[in-house]
């Protein structure tokens, strides 16, 4: 399962645009996201099927 | 050391030097929240497994041809083709995305959940194919932020990049995604409880 908590504030790669507009979420925007949002979205995560994945390792391979 | 210890930059170096195994670990380690992604936007099973498929096969090419750009990330770079893929297909079909499914299966109903008691595991099943629903309701271009910010883990500015809107434009998207979201699961009375 994902398990991604990243707040949504969070400035991921120093990138001081980023820094802004992501300082400009509120505290309630950061909380209905990091309680309710991020743990839905990480339980709906799903795989591919295995046949899809084994198939690309032997695309890589055949290269 | 460790495949599963190793950054993704040190596994690209590695599968670009020939190790094959560091591939499988890139794919093993991303796959979740590449493919989620893009089933999301496309609502079809089938058609996000091809998708993702050609995903990789540009990542296998790119890399094989030694032509990544080091600078980027790796997933936001992988999550980024992803992306051009999915609005090729829909400019090619011409339509948007759907609600849903063609034959009513969902493979999120399917997914396991453990260490729970039934009473649990009920309410929680509700409210997370409740939330589910809500999330598939947004209009396309705000599901796409929410979706690239929690999946791709990609920064606004990548965001407004791959979106070509700027970087208010993108975040004004995420403000009214959660919005839109709570205003939902008021309506719907949503139990919020139990979703960790």
């Amino acid at each position: 399962m994902i398990k991604t908590s990243t707040p949504l504030s969070t400035n991921l790669y120093s990138d001081k645009a980023d820094e802004i507009c992501a300082s400009e979420l509120t505290e309630d925007d950061e909380l209905f996201y990091s309680n309710y949002i991020q743990p839905a979205l990480n339980l709906i995560a799903a795989d591919p099927a295995n046949k899809t994945v084994d198939y690309l390792i032997c695309y890589s391979r055949s290269l | 050391m460790k495949l599963q210890s190793q950054s993704d930059q040190d596994l690209i170096h590695s599968y670009i030097g020939g190790h094959e195994s560091s591939l499988e670990e890139l794919i093993r380690r991303h796959k979740s929240k590449i493919y989620t992604s893009i089933y999301l936007l496309v609502k079809d099973q089938y058609l996000a497994e091809d998708i993702f498929q050609d995903t990789f096969i540009k990542v296998i090419s790119t890399l094989k041809a030694g032509k990544y750009n080091e600078e980027g990330k790796f997933l936001p770079w992988v999550m980024r083709i992803a992306h051009n893929l999915v609005i090729d297909f829909f400019r090619k079909e011409k339509r948007t995305p759907v609600i849903t499914n063609v034959d009513g299966f969902d493979i999120f109903d399917v997914i396991k959940i453990y260490d729970e008691n039934m009473e649990d595991r009920i309410v929680r099943d509700q409210t997370h194919k409740d939330l589910k629903a809500m999330i598939q309701l947004l209009p396309s271009e705000q599901k796409e932020v929410l979706i690239m910010r929690h999946y791709g883990e990609l920064s606004f500015k990548e965001i407004a990049d791959i979106t070509e809107v700027s970087i208010n434009t993108a975040l004004g998207r995420m403000r009214y995604a959660l919005n839109n979201l709570r205003k939902m699961m008021q309506m719907k009375e949503v139990s919020v409880k139990n979703t960790e």
